[in-house]
């Protein structure tokens, strides 16, 4: 009953010779590809079947992998993945680690009842045979004959002689791919975690994490931050069909379920996903609990420092405190601005040298401090003394460098005092930069009773005062005088823009070293502007107490002293008196007075249309000495429509 | 109108003038005329207290200067009492008042310096 599709059932040499051929064959596959393509065809051809079946047992010990078939076979007898309690032949086998014979179609029908849909032309016999390891089945292999046959102790035996070489060979190279399978998985899982350790921000993160997973592990990747409504796609990286049955691997760290990575066309064991989505997960709840202490840092840092300037009359200022972008500790840069007795305005840079709460906490105290001392209005080195002395005093400890200043909005004077600090800036309205270099001494905190210095210098309207820190000037491969340089440069270009566009500017130009933090603080006096003074005076000696009295009104509002205001009446007086006097002959006439501001200069003009007659005597002489001591500029003009006299006083100056 | 007030504390050795107010051409000669009537045949001298004094211009320094070139040819002495702090100082000093008169910081330090 031999069915024309199978070979003739081997005689004993020719057994032999099939089992040495075999055992070749399997020694040159080494992968499981190869092993079972070797187990299948072997077999098939040693025993004459007409179609074959290898069918390993998975891991898990409850799935049957069809390994190789034949088309035939798999159709009949398998899917690619069958439970292991499925009723079938090779099932049954691994089940029972024992050869399961079928010699007709009648016996696989009793044995098998639920294969009877699948029989259809099928009239031939089955045997399943164990491929074991160990006193365990790891799989079977299965041969269909075309024709009925029973089979006898010897041929049983054959087959299981068979067994043995491709059961090992099957245990080599499955242990082969396990081992080859974990080294790459180690080796992803090695490069996965350095990809993701070079990120500290949250979302670069996972954009990182999904081009790890495309194309190496998946088809498609996405992750979403967030749960249920408030998820939020933060990447996705290449193509699906079906974005609904992708696999879904929770993003957990800390007991925090922080998102969800979504894989589509796996190639990778489960288990590689699931390792990865948990590094992903504590890389991404690293980088949120580093930005939480990093925003916990800086708001404290910024918590110390003013939360906003006080808006002072004629003056401009701002301030700016950048933090260094990937430093987690606090720094101690400071800056304050506080006004003044006698409208005068206190300005303050600091820097507590260090880092970290301690540096913060103590450049806490020093801005109180600062504070304290400036509101006695002790002179800016006096400050310092003070809170030098307090430092050593109280063994903080904390070295500083700072500057304090103090601007007069009357007198346009600039004093201050510099604890080791980097030299002011002072920008000109024209742009030309200079450093204040005197008023030095050495930092707070250093030496016990020791003096400070202090220097003055005139910062008029339009002039602009820049206080800064270190990494303004300070910048890798460059010296201190290249920064300052370039510091000053940079100012310089800019000398019309307002002082936060300013300070802006120079944040921007010199952006700072990454690790340290910053403060900026830009000053500037304000031209005093106003309304034009102006009044037609009869030429008359009895009126002149009353533009007297106008001009002063005006005088006081434009911001003059009370010594200032009484030098430039007298000087209009003695310029009115003598149109008075000189300028008309005895019919009506009248003169006119004008005054205005320009920038920090006060310029009085008085106009006559008359012809002056030529003084009597000298007693008038005593008038243009007077002008001339008291103001800056005396012109007078004479022309054919009368004579103009101006005069010039710089208010808040110095009297040269 | 320019107003100013002059008021005489008499004295026969020395009568102090204190004067207020403003001081320009246009009651520069009565201010001069009130503070030369005020000065006998047998005082030494004039103060002329000017610290109540807000402005006074060349005119009215004129006036002042006059009378102190007229004390001094009758022998008696003229002496302006302003405080250092005022602005008017500079300009005594401009018109070079301490030619023909004392200049003192207070009626005290002008009736010692008479004494």
């Amino acid at each position: 009953m031999t069915d024309a599709g199978d070979l003739a059932w081997p005689q004993p040499a020719a057994r032999l010779r099939a089992l040495t051929a075999l055992t070749a064959a399997l020694a040159d596959a080494l992968t499981l590809v190869d092993v079972g393509e070797v187990v299948v065809g072997a077999t098939v051809t040693a025993l004459g079947a007409g179609a074959g079946t290898l069918a390993l047992l998975d891991p898990d010990g409850e799935t049957l992998l069809i390994a190789r078939a034949s088309t035939f076979d798999a159709a009949v007898f398998g899917a690619e993945r069958i439970p292991l309690d499925t009723p079938t032949p090779t099932a049954e086998a691994v089940r029972s680690n024992r050869p399961v014979l079928l010699p007709d179609r009648e016996t696989v029908l009793d044995r098998f009842p639920g294969l009877a849909g699948r029989l259809v032309g099928f009239h031939g016999s089955r045997a399943a045979i164990p491929l074991e390891v160990g006193g365990r089945a790891i799989g079977a292999y299965g041969l269909t004959f075309s024709a009925p046959r029973d089979f006898s102790a010897d041929e049983v035996d054959f087959m299981l002689a068979l067994a043995r070489p491709c059961a090992q060979a099957l245990e080599r190279a499955r242990l082969f791919a396990a081992e080859r399978t974990m080294q790459l998985r180690l080796a992803f899982l090695a490069e996965a975690s350095r990809v993701l350790a070079e990120s500290l921000d949250g979302e670069e993160l996972l954009r990182r994490l999904t081009t790890l997973v495309v194309p190496q592990l998946a088809d498609w990747c996405a992750v979403d931050l967030g749960e249920g409504e408030a998820a939020r796609r933060v990447a996705e990286v290449g193509e699906t069909d079906d974005p609904d049955g992708a696999v879904v691997l929770a993003l957990s760290a800390r007991h925090r379920r922080l998102g969800a990575m979504r894989i589509a066309g796996a190639r990778a064991h489960r288990g590689t996903v699931e390792e990865l989505a948990r590094r992903a997960a504590l890389a991404l709840d690293n980088a949120r609990l580093y930005r939480q202490e990093h925003e916990a840092a800086e708001t404290l840092q910024r918590s110390l420092l003013p939360s906003h300037l006080p808006d002072l009359p004629g003056v401009e200022v701002c301030a700016a405190y950048q933090p260094g972008s990937t430093a987690l500790e606090v720094g101690g840069d400071w800056y304050d601005v506080f006004p003044l007795p006698g409208g005068r305005v206190g300005l303050v840079i600091g820097d507590v040298v260090g880092r970290g709460l301690r540096a913060a906490a103590a450049m806490g105290q020093l801005r109180s401090a600062v504070r304290a001392y400036a509101l006695e209005d002790w002179a800016p080195a006096a400050v310092l003394e003070h809170l030098n002395a307090l430092t050593k005093a109280t063994d903080q400890g904390d070295m500083a460098t700072l500057i304090y200043a103090t601007f007069d909005p009357h007198s346009a004077e600039l004093r201050f005092a510099s604890a080791g600090h980097p030299p002011p800036l002072v920008v000109a309205p024209d742009g030309t930069a200079r450093f204040l270099e005197g008023g030095r001494s050495v930092p707070t905190g250093v030496v016990s009773d020791t003096g400070y210095e202090e220097a003055t210098t005139t910062l008029g309207p339009g002039a602009t005062l820049v206080l800064y820190t270190d990494p303004l000037i300070e910048r890798r491969g460059s010296t201190l005088d290249a920064g300052m340089e370039t510091l000053a440069r940079a100012a310089a270009e800019v000398p019309s823009l307002d002082t936060s566009a300013l300070r802006d500017h120079l944040l921007r130009r010199q952006p700072p070293n990454a690790e340290d933090d910053v403060a900026v603080l830009a000053f500037r006096p304000l031209a005093r502007t106003g309304p034009e003074f102006a009044a037609d005076v009869p030429a008359d000696p009895t009126e002149l107490a009353g533009v007297r009295h106008r001009l002063r009104h005006w005088l006081e509002e434009a911001g003059a002293t009370p010594d200032e205001v009484h030098d430039v009446l007298l000087a209009c007086g003695e310029a009115c008196a003598n149109v008075v006097e000189h300028a008309y002959g005895p019919a009506d006439a009248s003169f006119v007075v004008s005054a205005r501001l320009e920038g920090d200069t006060v310029e009085v003009d008085v106009r006559d249309t008359g012809r002056w007659r030529a003084p009597r005597g000298s007693e008038r002489g005593h008038g243009l000495g007077l002008m001339r001591a008291l103001m800056d500029d005396v012109a007078v003009t004479p022309s054919e429509e009368g004579t103009e006299v101006r005069l010039r006083r710089r208010l808040g100056g110095v009297r040269v | 109108m320019t107003s100013a007030e002059v008021v005489v504390e008499p004295s026969e050795e020395l009568p102090i003038a204190r004067v207020s107010g403003e001081i320009d051409m246009a009651n520069a000669a009565e201010v001069a005329a009130q503070l030369g009537a005020a000065v006998s045949n047998a005082a030494h001298g004039l103060v002329v207290d000017l610290g109540a004094v807000g402005y006074v211009d060349s005119a009215g320094l004129r006036g002042l200067l006059d009378l102190g070139v007229r004390l001094r040819r009758r022998g008696q002495r003229l002496v302006a009492v302003l405080p250092v702090e005022s602005p008017l100082r500079r300009v005594l000093e401009v018109v070079q008042m301490d030619r023909v008169a004392d200049v003192c910081a207070t009626e005290e330090d002008a009736r010692a310096r008479m004494a």
